[in-house]
């Protein structure tokens, strides 16, 4: 361990932080020899003579009168520079720490896991102190990308309401007095018993260390149980695990995964089938399915040069109940209520002829008799997609979501197989979640576990409703918690332990083919402990130490590759290990067709009998990131509603059930419904979202948290209240009610909501206007120039003002690729992180004053009641060179830099707010308030006035937000290269000029150094390279969607793409204005299925 | 043009003879009348009514400061403000109260120019109206701002940053144009109340009310020379004062105008914005002058004939106004351009109609009904229809803001505006200090200028040994100009 210390890059960077061992601080020498000297002046708390009277004698009338007006002098004298703005020190270090310059961020490589997915990353810090998170080049669930929630991970790291202290009862506990010998005290009483009575459960995570120490309980505490349990990946699929029909060749049970990406070979999936499953949202591996996805559909790919052909494309049907990202992304897109889905895919397999054995004479007899169609979907559809099916077959995938059952995935295996499609493979799983958490329960209910540890997740919150697990493990004799918030969980056990973030621990990840590192990059900050740490020490494990247990745990592994030494493996984050993966045998059975159709006689929908499905929030996940206030903030891609949750269902079925969504003064106010299931029922608002199914009700999770930070608790409902161990994807029978109350929902765009008979004005303007320009392949063939067409005329360039002169070396520009965009949002979570956008807080976002620097617009098309689709726009400045904001500011706060970048300087901005006023893309954003300094409450505008009474657990103190310390907390995320907008400041969108000039610099300093070394002229222009300068939005892309760089330089991919595109799909936003942005965007090319066009692309027949 | 006054045989029925104008001044008041009456209202006791009132708009006026101060201490977030609605009550209000500030120098100077006699009753009162109203509006674009503390940076001061305010910018052409009318308009005010200032500090009895009227007085005798001097410069102030007029709300529309907004981006404005103003402005004037004519007995002074001179401009620039109205939409059709359009239809038609058709019924329905002889000669009808007026102007800035800023190019970006309880107490305060100057002017000030009223009063050359408070009025020097001004 000592040997590793000096190539360990953290001791290099933080001479506080020892992942090993704290080391020892004297104050001086006498601290240090413990003089008696010393140990009295510290117990004191002030030096001699400092609480003595400064009058010897009794303090006289006259010594009084002095001292009271010196006193009154000085406190004047020193309250005069409060006229002046707080002055703030700088602390320098004492000791430079070697090879640290100061000002230049560092990049460590590490993991972030959730829910069993990795995502390997680059974390850049500062000084010591992380504050953006980057996609690992290497790892290949990255590739360089990332998504929102691994770019708002960082805010969770300084999270003030996160856990500071180990509680026993609500108390507070010391961890070495009263946490240590505890679990001393109970691995020695394990080791007697072997195990029995043990348990631990943890969350689905990919730690290897924590797969070491799971086989060594297996051997050393046989009687032990590990459990595992993750609420998003319950589904249909688990009880298909438990009737143990799929087997891997290994004999371990499987769960599904889609897996588009073959390392090292194209991706070859031409059909790709999605039902009711988002694989372009929430599942697993979303960075890497969107990158595969788009990699076929992106027109910014294709040659380098010359006229621009598309390069072929997959085609994507999706049939699904609600609108999702991939269903907006999807060429042919079908709402069908979730629990057709399996007469869908029967009737799929039907028109494949899949499953002659035994299925064909079945399916005949059975089906086409008693349910001629699947509701909602036209009759012609299947056919053609089987067709579509066979025409491209091997290169196929269709993929069934989580919450579908068990018959939907097992037809799914057939066809896919029936296809050869060997795209979708499948994991081995060991346990399913639902056992794990329905076997937990029983044992507990026998009170057969004494011990109880729970490792992160949060099961209290989020268990099936009919598991009464917070009451059981309140009844257990030892329960430990390992949480990054005191939640619901940790009310229920008996000691709480604060859990490191994952930037503050040792540990290693696996997935798939590669193994990858898991390293602190500070100190934990909230006295947080390792997992590894502290299961070592309740099963008794030799080693301790997080560290250590790390490095035994990559020695664990069966490495493959160049990469097997650890000191490389630290520098370089990633190695190769074997890959475990199958491809089931599936059939079905006759018995299960005979099921199958049963089931779907009786799940005829209707007002009475509603579906209701519950699926992941694309921003709060299962709940975990309830108290992210980045991503709270984050508008939902699709209903743009932020800091709450609520049921969606169509506009069709909201009019029969008589509800409403209504815009009123510009507010979105809902009513507010009760559900009932069963003997269960919750209470909700609805916002009506076209492209629902009918019948359908959707309900995000995660929100309406009981405890677990300020913001968690203040948001949303819990929709884990209706779900139950027998309907974790969707229950059916559930009625409404109207409650006769209503809700505000804060939503950022269409501040009014959507009616029943219209799509609402603005999606229809955004078409007839071309600011969405949109076509199929067919139609570019026959017309390749259809883009320029659509919108207003663009003007000579003419202008009574002289242009800024744009005469700089570079000349920055963009190409925001519309195929590409699948409208995930991380570019938005991005920017925040990079540019220290700071939150308004929901009654903010309800007056329209959110600060997000980009947003991704959405516009509907099509029949509300029949087939709709989303396009999604990402909107940020567009830096005009004719910018209609420069002129009317009248202090020059707003100028165009000679690279032609429209720049905003915050010093000389006086705030007249008329540069906002006349930007046509309504990009700017301005200072209301002192948001930045998170006043908002001490100024009397809590983000939550009125809106929701909080509701704190018994038991848990509200952790103050804005506590000054707090604050302190927060500022740390912050990124030193951009600067903290003030109250009444605009901002907006800089092109990442910080980011550009880190590049000139680093471009200067190395012809600098060439020079010097006698290599090349001094004077000679210093070019950045193409690619050297990245935006936020462009790093974090998946889809690579967005291409930034200089327009000046005929080789760079930017400028390749606006020659390539400037007669075809290129358009700028707005051209009319003769504005002309630098941002060029490229209309967005479908690709329908010839025969089947249903989906008609809403644009004006060129006139 | 013609003067009015020497045929006396017309007194009686001066209708029937449209060569004969009707006296200016009723109620067969000699010139010393005119004195007594005017300065009497300085002179006497406090009426009644006056403290009260005072009170009540001071305390609003209290108000207004007092909601500045916590604009001031938070930010402008305590307006109703958002993102697509940079601006919204503010700078209505300023808007407004520029217009309102229009009547005054047009009344002065214009009408001066152009040699209305009616006007000397009125141009005082209009006068300091016009100044308070200009006061008022220069408050808001002042506290408007994020960083009020940054505001100087809008004045070009040399600085070490050599940097210069933006001279593209209409807001910075604003700031020119306000100051430049506030301080015209100040002067010509200031310097047509010399020999009334005068007149009060010789009939003055307190050794301070001596003083501070003789201090402001300069030294006024009422001599030959300085009569001739003061016309001289009154008439190169209504000569300067003139083309403020039409400037300042010229200018004010260029804040829309040169915008690219579809719903500011109009050629119409400066035209119509003017036409608005002076129609906001007579207006204003007569919302004060009704009850002040009433609560003073000036109705011999400001006689009904004065009423209905403001009520025909209203008509007047009440049709022009009217006209502006259609002709946006006109243009917005024949443009073609689809988002000019949608910004008219969304503005009769979208979620802001209630506000757009409450201005057109106040604007371009009420001041027909002047059409009437009847109700432009009663002069609490007129009161009434110029509140609306008042009301629809408001709503007229209002709309062109908000309507056009609330939908503009991108849907996306579409929001709502609400105002606050700050907005609201803040634009009624700014009502508490336009009256609360206004009350202290009736009660310090001549309110009439009894200098030029006397010179267009039949029978000023009767001026005689009879009147000795009034040596210093102007009776023979006005009795020569006004021969002369005959044709």
């Amino acid at each position: 361990m000592n040997s590793s210390k000096p190539s360990n890059p953290i001791d290099a960077a933080q001479p506080g932080v020892a992942p090993y061992a704290a080391p020892q601080f004297w104050r001086s020498l006498a601290h240090r020899q413990g003089s008696a000297d010393f140990v009295s002046s510290a117990d004191r708390e002030f030096p001699d003579g400092a609480t003595e009277s400064p009058a010897t004698e009794a303090t006289s009338r006259r010594t009084f009168l002095q001292l009271m007006g010196a006193s009154l002098a000085l406190a004047s004298a020193a309250s005069l520079p409060g006229c002046r703005r707080k002055e703030t020190r700088i602390r320098a270090y004492q000791q430079k720490p070697e090879d640290l310059i100061l000002g230049k961020p560092r990049w460590y490589a590490t993991t972030l896991c959730r829910a069993g997915a990795t995502l390997g990353v680059l974390v850049e810090t500062h000084e010591g102190r992380p504050t953006k998170i980057e996609g690992h080049p290497l790892h290949l669930n990255s590739l360089g990308a990332t998504d929102l929630y691994t770019q708002a991970a960082i805010l969770d790291l300084y999270d003030p309401d996160r856990s500071r202290q180990c509680l026993e009862q609500g108390k507070p506990a010391d961890y070495d007095k009263d946490i240590l010998p505890l679990l001393a005290q109970l691995s020695e009483r394990h080791r007697q018993n072997q195990g029995k009575g043990l348990a631990i459960l943890a969350e689905r995570d990919c730690s290897a260390g924590l797969q070491m120490l799971q086989k060594h309980m297996a051997r050393t505490l046989p009687e032990a149980r590990w459990y595992i349990y993750e609420p998003a990946q319950c589904g249909g699929l688990e009880q298909l695990v438990q009737q143990n029909i799929v087997a891997t060749e290994q004999g371990a049970r499987a769960e599904t995964t889609l897996h588009l990406r073959q390392v090292g070979m194209p991706v070859w999936s031409k059909t790709i089938v999605a039902i009711d499953s988002d694989f372009l949202g929430t599942e697993d591996r979303g960075v890497a399915h969107k990158q595969d996805f788009a990699h076929g559909r992106a027109a910014s790919a294709g040659e380098a040069d010359g006229s621009f052909t598309p390069p072929p494309a997959n085609r994507l049907y999706v049939f699904e109940p609600a609108m999702t990202l991939t269903g907006a992304s999807a060429d042919h897109r079908y709402a069908v209520a979730a629990c057709h889905m399996p007469l869908l895919l029967g009737q799929l397999a039907l028109a494949l002829g899949v499953g002659h054995r035994n299925l064909s004479q079945e399916y005949q007899s059975l089906w086409p008799a008693k349910v001629a169609q699947v509701p909602g979907l036209p009759v012609e559809v299947i056919a053609k997609l089987a067709e579509d099916l066979k025409a491209n077959q091997g290169q196929t995938a269709i993929v069934v979501g989580r919450g579908q059952p068990a018959v939907a995935h097992v037809l799914a295996m057939m066809i896919n197989k029936h296809l050869d499609s060997r795209g979708v493979v499948y994991h081995p799983r060991k346990q399913s979640s639902l056992s794990a958490i329905t076997e937990l329960t029983g044992r507990l209910s026998k009170n057969d576990i004494s011990t109880l540890l729970i490792l992160g997740g949060n099961p209290a919150f989020n268990a099936p409703a009919d598991l009464p697990v917070a009451d059981l493990i309140a009844k257990v004799p030892v329960s430990i918690r390992l949480g990054l918030y005191e939640d619901e969980t940790s009310a229920v056990c008996r000691w709480h332990i604060p859990l490191a973030h994952d930037l503050e621990r040792w540990d290693v990840c696996r997935s798939g083919l590669q193994a990858s590192i898991v390293q602190p990059m500070i100190d934990p900050l909230t006295n947080g402990k390792n997992p590894l740490e502290i299961v070592a020490r309740l099963i008794g494990h030799p080693t301790t130490d997080g560290y250590q247990l790390a490095r035994d745990a990559y020695a664990a592994l069966d490495r493959t590759g160049d990469i097997v030494d650890w000191e490389k493996f630290i520098e370089r984050g990633v190695g190769q290990i074997t890959f475990v993966h199958c491809f089931p045998d599936a059939a079905i059975s006759y018995a299960q067709v005979k099921e199958l159709t049963h089931l779907d006689q009786s799940r005829v929908l209707s007002a009475e009998a509603l579906e209701v499905r519950f699926v992941p929030d694309y921003r709060l996940f299962d709940g975990r990131y309830a108290n992210n206030g980045w991503l709270q903030e984050c508008p939902d891609p699709i209903t743009k509603i932020t800091w709450d949750n609520a049921a969606l269902m169509s506009p069709k079925t909201a009019a029969a059930l008589g509800i409403e969504c209504r815009s009123v003064k510009g507010q979105t106010v809902a009513d507010v419904i009760v559900i009932q299931v069963g003997e269960r029922s919750l209470e909700a608002p609805v916002y009506v979202l076209p492209g629902c199914a009918d019948w359908s009700i959707t309900l995000p999770l995660g929100y309406g948290r009981r405890a677990g930070g300020s913001l968690a608790t203040q948001t949303g409902f819990n929709a884990y209240a209706l779900r139950t161990t027998s309907q974790m994807g969707f229950a059916v029978g559930a009625t409404v009610k109207k409650t006769g109350k209503t809700y505000l929902l804060a939503t950022t765009q269409e501040h009014w909501a959507v009616a029943a008979h219209h799509l609402g004005l603005g999606d229809e303007q955004a078409h007839e206007r071309g600011l969405i320009r949109q076509g199929t392949r067919q139609e570019f063939a026959k017309d390749p120039a259809f883009a320029q067409k659509m919108g207003e005329h663009a003007p000579i360039h003419l202008s009574i003002y002289q242009s800024p002169k744009m005469d700089g070396d570079h000349q920055w520009g963009m190409v925001v690729d519309l195929s590409a965009c699948v409208g995930c949002s991380a570019c938005a979570l991005a920017c925040q992180a990079e540019n220290n956008i700071p939150l308004v807080g929901k009654n903010e976002v309800i007056r329209g004053r959110e600060m997000n620097w980009m947003r991704i617009d959405r516009y509907f098309t099509g029949d509300p009641d029949g087939q709709v689709s989303a396009s999604f726009e990402p909107m940020m400045c567009q830096h005009c060179e004719n910018a209609p904001c420069e002129p009317v500011c009248p202090v020059n706060a707003t100028v165009h830099s000679p690279e032609g970048l429209n720049e905003m300087v915050y010093n000389r901005c006086i705030g007249t707010r008329y540069c906002s006023n006349n930007c046509p893309y309504k990009v700017r954003r301005f200072n209301f308030f002192d948001y930045n300094k998170g006043s908002l409450r001490q100024s009397g505008h809590s983000p939550f006035d009125g809106q929701i009474q909080p509701r704190p657990q018994a038991g848990f103190s509200q952790p103050q937000l804005l506590q000054p310390a707090m604050q302190e907390l927060l500022k740390m995320q912050n990124n030193p290269d951009v600067t903290v907008r003030m109250r009444g400041v605009m901002e907006k969108c800089t092109y990442c000029v910080q980011r550009i000039q880190e590049a000139k610099i680093a471009a200067k300093s190395k012809v600098g150094q060439q020079a010097a070394d006698g290599g090349t002229d001094e004077r000679a222009a210093v070019k950045i390279a193409d690619g050297a300068v990245r935006t936020a939005c462009q790093q974090v892309c998946p889809t690579s969607a967005i291409t930034f760089g200089d327009l000046a330089d005929p080789q760079s991919k930017v400028a390749q793409l606006q020659k390539k595109h400037h007669q075809q799909l290129g358009y700028f936003i707005l051209e009319h204005l003769n504005v002309r942005p630098r941002t060029m965007y490229l209309a967005q090319l479908k690709n329908p299925h010839p025969a089947l066009d249903l989906t008609p692309p809403n644009h004006k027949e060129p006139a | 043009m013609s003067g009015a006054a020497s045929a006396t045989s017309t007194l009686a029925r001066p209708e029937q003879d449209p060569s004969v104008r009707p006296p200016l001044v009723l109620g067969g008041k000699r010139v010393g009348d005119v004195t007594r009456l005017v300065s009497g209202i300085v002179e006497g006791k406090t009426p009644r009514w006056w403290w009260p009132v005072f009170l009540f708009t001071g305390g609003i006026t209290a108000m207004c400061f007092a909601m500045i101060g916590y604009l001031f201490a938070t930010g402008v977030g305590v307006w109703g403000l958002n993102e697509p609605v940079g601006w919204a009550w503010d700078i209505t209000n300023f808007v407004f109260w520029v217009g309102i500030g229009h009547a005054g120098t047009l009344i002065s100077a214009i009408l001066f120019l152009l040699r209305q006699k009616w006007r000397t009753s009125i141009n005082r009162a209009a006068e300091a109206m016009t100044l308070f109203a200009v006061m008022c509006a220069g408050i808001f674009p002042g506290i408007h701002v994020g960083r009020w503390w940054r505001a100087y940076f809008l004045a070009p001061i040399p600085n070490s940053n050599a940097i210069w305010p933006n001279f593209r910018s209409p807001l910075l052409w604003d700031v020119f144009a306000v100051s430049t009318y506030a301080i015209v308009s100040f002067l010509f005010w200031y310097v047509g109340m010399i020999p009334d200032l005068a007149t009060l500090r010789d009939r003055a009895k307190s050794k301070t009310k001596q003083f501070l009227y003789g201090l402001f007085a300069l030294g006024w005798r009422g001599g030959n020379r300085q009569w001739r001097h003061y016309e001289m410069a009154y008439l190169l102030l209504a000569g300067l004062s003139t083309p403020l007029v039409l400037s300042v709300h010229t200018v004010v529309s260029f804040d829309f105008a040169t915008a690219i907004l579809p719903g500011w981006h109009a050629t119409i404005f400066p035209p119509y914005f003017v036409a608005g103003a002076i129609f906001s402005g007579f207006a204003m004037v007569l919302t004060i002058l009704i009850p002040a004519r009433a609560l003073f007995g000036l109705k011999d002074l400001i006689t009904t004939r004065h009423l209905e001179n403001m009520c025909k401009v209203i008509l007047a620039t009440g049709c022009m106004v009217g006209y502006a109205y259609s002709m946006e939409f006109f243009t917005a059709w024949y443009s073609g351009n689809p988002f000019e359009t949608f910004v008219f239809v969304n503005r009769a038609g979208g979620p802001y109609a209630w506000a757009y058709w409450t201005m057109v019924t106040c604007n371009v329905i009420t001041p027909q009904l002047f059409w009437f002889k009847k109700i432009r000669t009663s002069p609490w009808l007129i009161f009434a229809l110029a509140i609306f007026v008042n009301i629809g102007m408001w709503f007229e800035r209002f709309v062109i803001i908000v309507t056009s800023l609330h939908r503009d190019f991108l849907p996306s970006s579409w929001g709502y505006f609400i105002p606050t309880w700050v907005d609201i107490l803040t634009f009624v305060g700014s009502f508490g200090l336009f009256f609360t100057c206004f009350l202290l002017f009736l009660r310090f000030l001549p309110m009439i200028a009894m200098s030029e009223v006397k010179g267009i009063m039949r029978g000023h050359s009767l001026i005689g040994a009879d009147e000795p408070m009034d040596v210093h009025g102007r009776g023979p020097i006005a009795a020569h100009k006004h021969k002369e001004a005959r044709p």
